[in-house]
């Protein structure tokens, strides 16, 4: 057959919901008999047999409009009620049924869409039926719609019918439709002021078609018509009977499955609050009866809770009824209790529960005698019922009232009557106040008001779907109800707070779905509908509120949210006994917040009750099992690492450190960022832990968490490694192992307790011993947080930051760090050094005598130790020799001497220096001779890095290095200034002065002795007789000068390559972009001479001064280079560039003693140059050029404009350095007999030959001289010069004037050439005669003369032009002038070919040379 | 701009992260600022994409007794201001003027080369709490230096 049941569990459209809902709801008064026919259905009663077919009676109906106009309505809804069940049923049971059915549809529901943010709003979610998002809101609504009652605000749950019902077996049918009718007691709904008495009746006739006799039922009908009139109908069922019947008994049941058991519950709801309201307002009701009487009644005591008993009129009292008798405990201590719930004790409360949630197991075979003509006869009965007589029955009340009130409200006159007749229509004249405070409270307008008629015309309307007329309506009587301030309010606070959860969430659910989706709101509404769910004891619900809302909430920043959040969750997973999840939450409480200490520490006492409750009852150990993830304490992992505790003074000078480290050739510590040791040597890990909490927090038992491999390479570790580490070390919790676990691979500390104070960071410290060799990575750390959380923090740390890639780039991707892997390699030798007598003070230059103890702790033999110092110029250390030839001063016979030493002259570090060549075996040490000199004044640290190896070749550890540092000051002692001046001697001689200042008070310094270096010069006593006791000694605060004649030593040989040749060419090679300079200078020979004060003299043999005049050496020679040559690039290598010593270069040494302070020393003065002055940057003429390869056909190397740039930049930042002022190469020296004996009596001339002598001291320059002698007019010559007779005649020149027949003549000529010009090549030297002429006695200045040097290349011209008229007088032609130094540039630039005209000087003379003629 | 009874002040980042709540009415806990604030992030969205010229978005909400006033710079930093309705009507002038001054004050702590300004950190700043603090109890600061803010107004 073509009948389908609605469900009324499936899910409808809102439209469809509204419209169902707000239907026309019918009260049904049936006899006992009617009622019977009904229960061989096994159907309770009448209602419940119509109600399913009310749901949706099929076919469309045809409804007239306010405006007169028909319309259409397709499967009208009508809904059936007992007449005695038309309120509401106890509010207290339908509450706990829905609460039940929502906390019941909490169970197993999972939250499918999850939503985070706008991006879950998918169209899925959206189109969802709110069936599958929210189930218990779509049972809530149904059951609340269905078990609504009768309200004074809305009459929609008002009866617009009633139906009569009576068997067709009734012996008196009309009798019996009369006593129905006139019920004695009214029912006690009609009682209510704002319900309406008078409404339709209409009477149904139930024939039972199997027992009664149809003719006679249809008599009975016709009787009823006469009698009551149209409104008849009969209804035929039963037509099978189910003992004969072969079908199925249940082939129908699942029509009243749903209804059926939802009356049964009302029933019993309506059974509750009469008892309720009897027991506590009965005289209430009776004062309640306004007097509107009703001519219907209904026979309460027939029908009462028909779900317990058939046998009619004996039906059990509430108070027999376990459930109600709970509910009625309910009512006495108001709320419900979490124990009833949890409870189910009563069988009745699982029938309850049975019959909310699973109807079909307490199902019967509901309508086992029904045919399926009967089936279709109910609809057709009912259809016939809503269009012949509802429906008109309706519309003509819609009509009516329409004209009598609505009309009169909207017009002009209704608007004044509302202003000015107020008074006559105050509904506080009708005003009836509830009976019971909860039910409502306000206005009440009875039924007959015509706000309550406009309201009732308004659902009318509405309920035949004349929306717009209804809401005209609805919007005219708004104003009246907001004017008398009538709200509607509810009360109860448990009802509303699971409705207010339930709404809370649809509202919520509501910002999702607008166009914008608004998920902020909808977790803001989520947390509210947590609130109220919470209150409303719907734990579920509230715990799956709180959770939708976290994850809104989640890691956005706002801690304080985020904490109520966790904290809500917390409390309510625990109350679900959810205990894995309240640790979960609790976790998240115990961080860095806002919270108050006091919350903090309530939380954490929470967590850790709940803790002790949770390993209790999985029975577990809670400090064998590890909480995981737990919050505390926080480890700082980055800062964590890892020691060796062979290494010292890691914070202080560590740039230092770093640079005296990076020449190793591999440094001990770490490899490939591992950090390296030894089986049997300790490892210092440090680990900073911190407490975020604003309460202090204890730990004991803290250990560090490492795992070994024997591998050294590669390192895997097992995935549940930190457990298993953490199991053996609770298996080592014993007393015996204090303060230390102990493992195969090795040994570890424990701290046994930690207070970490508020927000506090400490610092752990953690010795590892390794005992085996492989690797130990640090994982993590051990700890029980207040005794009784066992926590194990991960340790991690990241390594750099890798951009190579562009996924690298775009994400933040991290090396691995393995700074926290120990390698642990196999017994290595360790090394231990100590300086024995050690001065903390010396005085400058003062040499002191150390031995340096070298100790092999470790347990393999030790070998190839060397070291590297930060103060190489104050440290010699000797090496570990057989021979003893390691005295500082050794002495020899005779007071001079003069030895020959080669020595290196690479700009070469002593960089490290070995100290051993043998091995030094396990346990041995050997003291090894050192000496400290007090090279500058001032405190120092000196800092040492020693290194070795292992005797054992292939050891993962390679070299070790070792950090020592001593520490001295140095103070004053001598203050030494040396002075040179050119002799007169000589051409190539100087005197030497030295001042040396005592700067001590007490100590008299006594000098031994001076000894030169050089490689072309030696020193010598001006006079041996000077040579006595008072220049021997200073006394304190004294100066000292002596005196010393420094000439050209006869011995030395002049090497083939100069050091001066060789830093020419490296520059020039420089320039010229050859790139890789490997040459180094060749060793140069240099002549010590002593001069000693004694007759012993201390020979530079020892090892020690070698070293430490070497080292002094070079430590001024690279500060001196550093600032000449900051042009040069830095990545060139000074090595291949310049040379130690030059070969004009002297150094002297001072040496000395206390005697009475048994203290020695020896003071270098260092950077005297005693050649010409000149730019070590020459350009070398290719015919000059020893190694004959000086092409300069480089240029066009350079490739790039860059390039070229740079090099002219290096070539005329070298050629322009203002360190260097060249001088003329050439030196004059002028001989002559100082004194001339003449008679000019004799001869009127006195001519005596001077002899001038020009030397080329330049080592590669070419030069061309002109050599003018002056005349005494001449401009240049100084015309008074003290002494010179010329123009302020003496008495003997006044004498000789007359005997002089030259009268204008000068007393002094040239004769012979004056003019004298040549070519020297470098060091060449040419010897001049010249002619001196006097014409009378006198004492004369010869120094007469004016030498123009230039410097001409090497093309052998011998001719070069001579610069004349230089500038102003006087001045020294030395002075660049910008055209030659244009010149000399240009002829730098590689590509110009020189033009052979260099540089020129002029020279004249600056001292007087005086002879005398007499 | 006496009637204004200011309860809370909150600034809200760019991702919508909090940085700065002072809540300034004791009978409130600051949790529910809190949750006011992130509610009106929602608010200010749907505000901002209507009218883009005005950094001033009037009243977002209001809820129980409270009515909330959002601003939003153009760098998406939110002001969200939470006012106890009054009897007497607010005029958006005196918001405005109110939201100026929070803005100033945020752009004076902003201007600070030390604050990271995406680092979605809460503001700790002493000054920048205590022109919040005259602000949000009404101190007059008007033309004033805000660097010597009055230490003791009524």
């Amino acid at each position: 057959m073509s009948f389908t049941f609605q469900h009324s569990g499936r899910d409808l459209s809102a439209r469809e919901l509204v419209s169902r809902v707000m239907s026309p709801r019918v009260a049904v008064i049936a006899s006992q008999g009617a009622t019977e026919l009904c229960q061989a259905n096994h159907i309770p009663s009448v209602v419940d047999f119509l109600k399913p077919f009310g749901e949706q009676i099929e076919g469309r109906v045809t409804v007239h409009g306010s405006m007169g106009l028909p319309s259409a309505i397709d499967n009208f809804t009508l809904r059936f009620t007992e007449m005695d069940q038309l309120e509401e049923p106890d509010s207290k049971s339908s509450d706990r049924w829905l609460a039940e059915v929502v906390r019941a549809e909490a169970n197993g529901f999972e939250d499918r869409y999850k939503i985070q943010g706008k991006e879950q709003v998918t169209n899925e979610y959206l189109n969802a039926p709110p069936g599958r998002v929210f189930p218990w809101y779509t049972r809530y609504r149904d059951l609340l719609l269905s078990t609504g009652g009768a309200s004074d605000h809305e009459t929609f749950d008002h009866p617009i019918a009633t139906i009569i019902a009576i068997s067709s077996l009734s012996p008196d049918p009309i009798n019996e439709i009369h006593q129905l009718n006139n019920m004695s007691t009214p029912a006690l709904v009609f009682d209510k002021a704002y319900m309406d008495p008078t409404i339709l009746k209409y009477y149904v006739l139930i024939h039972d078609n199997s027992r009664g006799n149809i003719d006679n039922a249809m008599d009975t009908l016709d009787k009823m018509r006469r009698t009551f009139g149209l409104h008849c109908n009969i209804l035929k069922i039963n037509s099978e009977n189910p003992s004969q019947s072969t079908l199925p008994r249940d082939r129908n049941a699942h029509i009243w499955i749903k209804s059926v058991a939802q009356s049964r519950l009302i029933a019993m709801g309506h059974a509750a609050r009469d008892a309720s309201t009897t027991r506590s307002s009965v005289s209430s009701i009776g004062s309640a009866t306004a007097g509107t009487l009703s001519d219907l009644a209904s026979q309460r005591s027939s029908m009462s809770s028909p779900v317990y008993s058939n046998n009619g009129n004996n039906s059990p009292t509430f108070a027999q009824n376990p459930v109600f008798a709970q509910v009625g405990n309910d009512d006495e201590d108001g709320t419900f209790d979490r124990d009833h719930l949890s409870l189910p004790s009563a069988e009745s409360n699982k029938l309850t529960q049975d019959l909310l949630l699973r109807p079909e197991t307490v199902a019967e075979p509901y309508g086992c005698c029904l045919s399926s003509d009967d089936l279709g006869a109910i609809t057709q009965m009912l259809r016939e019922m809503l269009s012949q007589s509802i429906i008109p029955y309706m519309e003509r009340n819609i009509a009516h009232w329409n004209e009598q009130v609505a009309a009169s409200r909207k017009g002009i006159a209704g608007r004044f009557r509302r202003y000015f007749g107020t008074g006559s229509k105050n509904p506080a004249t009708a005003i009836q106040q509830a009976p019971t405070a909860g039910s409502s409270g306000g206005v009440i307008y009875p039924h007959a008001s015509p706000e309550a008629q406009m309201r009732k015309l308004a659902d009318w309307a509405f309920m035949l779907r004349d929306y717009k007329f209804a809401l005209s309506v609805y919007e005219t009587v708004k104003k009246d109800f907001a004017a008398d301030k009538a709200w509607k309010y509810y009360g109860g606070a448990q009802t509303s707070d699971l409705r207010n959860g339930l709404f809370l969430e649809q509202a919520a659910h509501c910002y999702l779905k607008s166009s914008r989706p608004s998920v902020r709101k909808y977790a803001f509404h989520m947390i509210m509908a947590g609130h109220r769910f919470n209150k409303a004891d719907q734990k579920e619900h509230a715990y799956r509120c709180y959770q939708a809302a976290s994850l809104v909430y989640d890691s956005k920043g706002w801690a304080l949210v985020d904490d109520h959040i966790s904290c809500s969750l917390g409390r309510q997973s625990y109350q679900l006994g959810k205990s894995e999840e309240v640790l979960d939450h609790y976790k998240k409480l115990l961080r860095e917040s806002r919270q108050s200490p006091q919350q903090q520490a309530v939380y954490m006492k929470e967590f850790l009750s709940v803790y002790r409750d949770y390993t209790n009852k999985i029975e577990a150990d809670p400090l064998r099992e590890t909480f995981p993830e737990f919050p505390l304490p926080v480890v700082l992992g980055s800062t964590a690492r890892i020691v060796l505790s062979t290494s010292q003074g890691v914070n202080e000078n560590n740039d230092a450190w770093v640079e005296l480290e990076a020449g190793q050739q591999s440094s001990s510590g770490l490899s490939g960022a591992r950090t390296v040791s030894a089986v049997g040597e300790l490892v210092l890990a440090t680990v900073n832990i911190k407490n975020p909490l604003q309460i202090p927090v204890i730990l004991t038992d803290v250990v560090l968490g490492c795992e070994h491999s024997t591998s050294t390479t590669t390192f895997t570790v097992p995935v549940d490694a930190a457990e298993e580490a953490h199991l053996a070390l609770y298996e080592q919790q014993s007393p015996t192992f204090m303060g230390k676990v102990s493992f195969s691979a090795f040994d570890i500390d424990r701290v046994d307790r930690v207070i970490l104070e508020p927000g506090q960071i400490r610092t752990l410290k953690f010795e590892i011993l390794p005992k085996l060799e492989g690797q130990i990575k640090i994982m993590g750390l051990h700890c029980n947080v207040e005794g009784q959380v066992h926590a194990y923090k991960e340790i991690v740390k990241k390594g750099k930051r890798l951009n190579k890639t562009k996924e690298q780039m775009m994400s933040q991707v991290y090396e691995d760090d393995k700074s926290l892997d120990i390698l642990v390699a196999p017994e290595m030798p360790l090394l231990d050094v100590e300086f024995q007598s050690s001065p903390e003070m010396l005085l400058s230059g003062e040499v002191c005598e150390l031995s340096l103890v070298i100790k092999n702790r470790g347990k393999k033999g030790l070998k190839n130790l060397t070291v590297r110092m930060s103060h190489p110029t104050f440290f010699c250390i000797g090496e570990k020799r057989s021979d003893g030839d390691l005295g500082l001063y050794n002495k020899h016979a005779g007071n001079s001497a003069i030895e020959a030493i080669q020595v290196d002259n690479a700009l070469q570090l002593g960089a490290t220096q070995q100290i051993m060549d043998t091995v030094l075996a396990p346990g041995e040490s050997i003291k090894i001779p050192s000496w400290l000199r007090g090279e500058k004044i001032g405190k120092h640290n000196f800092l040492f890095v020693f290194s070795y190896e292992s005797e054992q070749d292939g050891t993962a550890m390679g070299v070790r290095t070792l950090r020592h540092t001593i520490a001295a000051q140095v103070l004053p002692s001598l203050k030494i200034n040396a002075f040179t001046r050119p002799s007169t001697r000589g051409l190539n001689e100087f005197i030497l002065g030295i001042e040396t200042e005592n700067l001590q008070t007490v100590p008299n310094f006594e000098f031994l002795q001076i000894s030169s270096m050089s490689a072309s010069w030696v020193i010598e006593a001006v006079d041996k007789s000077d040579d006595s006791e008072e220049y021997r000694s200073i006394a304190p605060r004294q100066t000292v000068f002596t005196y010393y004649r420094i000439r050209k030593s006869e011995q030395a040989a002049a090497p083939t390559l100069t050091p001066e040749r060789f830093t020419a060419k490296a520059l020039e090679k420089l320039v010229i972009g050859q790139e890789k300079l490997k040459d180094v200078p060749p060793p140069l020979d240099l002549q010590h001479c002593h001069l000693s004060t004694t007759e012993l003299h201390i020979d530079s043999s020892s090892p020690v001064l070698k070293y430490f005049s070497r080292a002094s050496r070079l430590g001024w020679r690279q500060a001196s280079l550093t600032a000449q040559f900051a042009s040069i690039p830095t990545t060139v290598d000074r090595r291949h560039l310049f040379s130690v010593y030059g070969s004009n270069d002297i150094d002297l040494a001072l040496f000395w003693n206390i005697p009475k302070m048994n203290r020695r020393g020896h003071h270098y003065i260092i950077g005297i140059n005693l050649g010409v002055q000149q730019n070590p940057f020459q350009p070398i003429d290719p015919a000059d050029d020893l190694d004959g390869d000086g092409e300069t056909e480089t240029a066009r190397r350079a490739l790039y404009e860059q390039t070229m740039r740079d090099q002219a930049a290096l070539v005329h930042a070298l050629t322009t350095n203002p360190q260097f002022r060249d001088d003329s190469p050439v030196k004059i020296w002028i001989r002559s007999e100082d004194v001339v004996r003449h008679d000019f009596s004799q001869s009127r001339l006195c001519t005596t030959p001077i002899k001038i002598m020009i030397k080329n001291c330049s080592w590669n320059k070419h030069i061309g001289y002109t050599l003018e002698m002056l005349s005494s007019k001449d401009s240049m010559v100084p015309q008074k010069t003290p002494g010179s007779t010329d123009n302020q005649p003496t008495p003997q020149t006044a004498l000789a004037e007359s005997t002089n027949p030259h009268v204008n003549a000068h007393p002094f000529f040239w004769s012979g050439p004056t003019f004298s010009t040549g070519y020297l090549e470098p060091l060449a030297e040419v010897e001049i005669l010249l002619m001196a002429c006097f014409t009378q006695y006198g004492v004369y200045d010869i120094n007469r003369w004016r030498l123009a040097v230039q410097v001409v290349k090497a093309q052998r011209k011998k001719k070069a032009k001579a610069i004349e008229g230089l500038g102003s007088m006087g001045q020294q032609a030395g002075s660049n002038s910008s055209t030659s130094q244009e010149e000399e540039r240009d002829s730098l630039l590689p590509p110009v070919v020189p033009k052979g005209i260099g540089k020129g000087f002029m020279q004249m003379p600056n001292l007087a040379h005086y002879i005398q003629v007499s | 701009m006496a009637n204004i009874n200011i309860s809370c002040i909150a600034i809200i980042g760019k991702q919508n992260n909090p940085l700065f709540i002072k809540n300034f009415n004791p009978s409130h806990a600051d949790l529910k600022y809190h949750y006011i604030a992130h509610t009106s992030c929602d608010v200010m969205e749907e505000r901002a994409t209507m009218k883009a010229q005005d950094m001033y978005l009037g009243v977002l909400f209001s809820m129980e007794d409270l009515s909330v006033y959002g601003y939003m710079t153009n760098t998406k930093i939110k002001f969200i201001t939470v006012l106890t309705v009054p009897d007497v009507i607010i005029k958006d002038l005196d918001m405005k003027n109110i939201f100026r001054r929070i803005h100033a004050a945020y752009v004076n702590h902003a201007s600070n080369p030390f604050y990271e300004i995406d680092s979605e950190k809460m503001i700790k700043s002493k000054k920048f709490e205590q022109e919040i603090e005259a602000i949000g109890r009404g101190r007059a600061l008007e033309g004033g230096n805000r660097n010597s803010l009055p230490a003791t107004a009524p």
